[in-house]
């Protein structure tokens, strides 16, 4: 039996082929690792970009549902202004009522002034806190010297205050223009200036009436006009208090619901624009402001739903200038 | 180029020498206030608008300083040939399609 004799060089290649084979499988073992990998990686980026696309939506969804509540209820404020027209007409009805009782008032001052001349010159009007105290005598001088004693206040001086109260927030005027604050301290300072005056006469002209010293039918007249002035500025200030009161609740809302729009408007823009238009929008909203209210509110309103084709057109512009920073970076 | 764009660059090649404030230009295009500030950004996107904040002292003045808007003076041509396009390619719409192009029925 004769042997075949194995050819040289076959084991050599065999296991060159073994250590060939061994050495794919070990790639194929890697490759198949690294497809796992791979899979899994980009079931990873799938599952972040599902998230990022989810989180999109959200936001996008978010931003509209918040637009369509703020425009409801932008639209919900003007039908509520529409319907308040009322209280501005009863606002213009009590202005008229309080310009003739103040122009009443002037008359009985008026009528006041024309008597007070003519009558006793203790009848001269001072207010009780610039009453004195004691009243030194004459031959027997103080020490330190003091100031001679003031003048009394006549009723010319009470008439010069009651112009310059009406000026401050006259009964003509639109309380909307006003600033309720400093209005209202007019007010109070006219209270002050006319009824502490009238009040004092009022308690000399009583006593006096008491002591029966009162005889020329003179004096009775301007006792007269001076209670009828004390009650007209009575009535005068009750009327101006109520309506600044109403002024002063009306007012606000109307300012915040305005300035609620507009800064919604300028919200919703992109933030490089946003002072731009801020100033932009107030400046329009302040020319608008002495024609009418529903104007005013009516733009801002508009403004507010025309703020999304707005910042479409911005953010266009900020996309082409990022472009073009890209092509020229000069 | 919209209808309302179109409104806009009449008003404002009226008097191209003229600065508007957006209130101005909405009542010389004959637009509700407000509408004119996307038209405007686009076109100041386009170059054709060129705008500047008045210069005031608001204080001495008694008033917000306003937003100027006019044509950019290179581009009064430009703007009169796209009118002029636009105006164009609306009658030729308005001929093949009548009642399209903004036509009245």
């Amino acid at each position: 039996m004769t042997g075949r004799s194995v050819p040289e060089g076959v084991h050599e290649a065999s296991s060159a082929l073994e250590r060939d084979l061994d050495f794919a499988m070990v790639r194929v073992d890697k490759l198949n690792l690294a497809r796992r990998i791979a899979r899994a990686r980009l079931r990873d980026i799938a599952w972040h970009r599902g998230i990022a696309v989810a989180v999109a939506r959200d936001l996008e969804r978010e931003f509209v549902s918040r637009l369509d509540g703020t425009r409801a209820a932008a639209v919900g404020l003007l039908y509520t202004f529409q319907r308040s027209g009322g209280s501005i007409a009863e606002l213009d009805r009590r202005w008229d009522r309080a310009t003739r009782v103040a122009q009443q008032l002037c008359r009985d001052l008026d009528r006041a002034l024309r008597l007070a001349p003519a009558c006793d010159s203790d009848l001269v009007l001072e207010p009780r806190s610039r009453r004195r105290k004691s009243v030194p005598s004459p031959t027997a001088p103080s020490w330190p010297p003091q100031p001679p004693p003031r003048a009394a206040e006549p009723l010319p001086e009470l008439m010069a205050v009651a112009p310059s109260a009406f000026t401050g927030f006259g009964p003509g005027d639109d309380p909307s223009a006003a600033d309720p604050t400093e209005s209202d301290s007019a007010w109070h300072s006219f209270w002050d200036a006319i009824s502490a005056p009238l009040d004092v006469a009022s308690e000399r002209l009583h006593r006096r009436l008491r002591q029966r010293t009162i005889k020329q039918p003179r004096d009775h007249e301007l006792v007269g006009a001076l209670l009828q002035a004390r009650i007209r500025a009575g009535e005068l200030v009750g009327v101006v208090v109520r309506t600044t009161g109403q002024a002063n609740r009306a007012n606000p809302d109307y300012m915040r619901a305005v300035s609620w729009l507009a800064a919604w408007s300028v919200r919703l823009l992109p933030h490089t624009d946003r002072v731009r238009y801020r100033d932009e929008f107030e400046s329009e909203l302040y020319e608008l402001g002495p024609q009418s209210r529903g104007r005013q509110l009516r733009h801002a309103l508009r403004l507010l739903t025309r703020s999304i084709s707005l910042r479409r057109a911005l953010l266009q512009r900020q996309r082409l200038g990022a472009i073009a920073n890209t092509r020229d970076p000069v | 180029m919209t209808l309302p764009t179109q409104l806009v660059l009449r008003a404002l090649l009226e008097d191209p020498a003229r600065k508007m404030y957006g209130l101005e230009i909405g009542a010389a295009a004959g637009l509700q206030s407000g509408t004119t500030h996307p038209i405007l950004a686009r076109l100041e996107t386009a170059g054709w608008v060129r705008s500047a904040w008045e210069e005031i002292d608001p204080r001495v003045e008694g008033r917000p300083r306003r937003r100027y808007y006019w044509l950019d003076p290179d581009s009064i041509a430009v703007v009169r040939s796209a009118l002029t396009r636009a105006e164009a390619s609306a009658i030729a719409l308005y001929r093949l399609r009548p009642g399209l192009a903004g036509g009245s029925s």
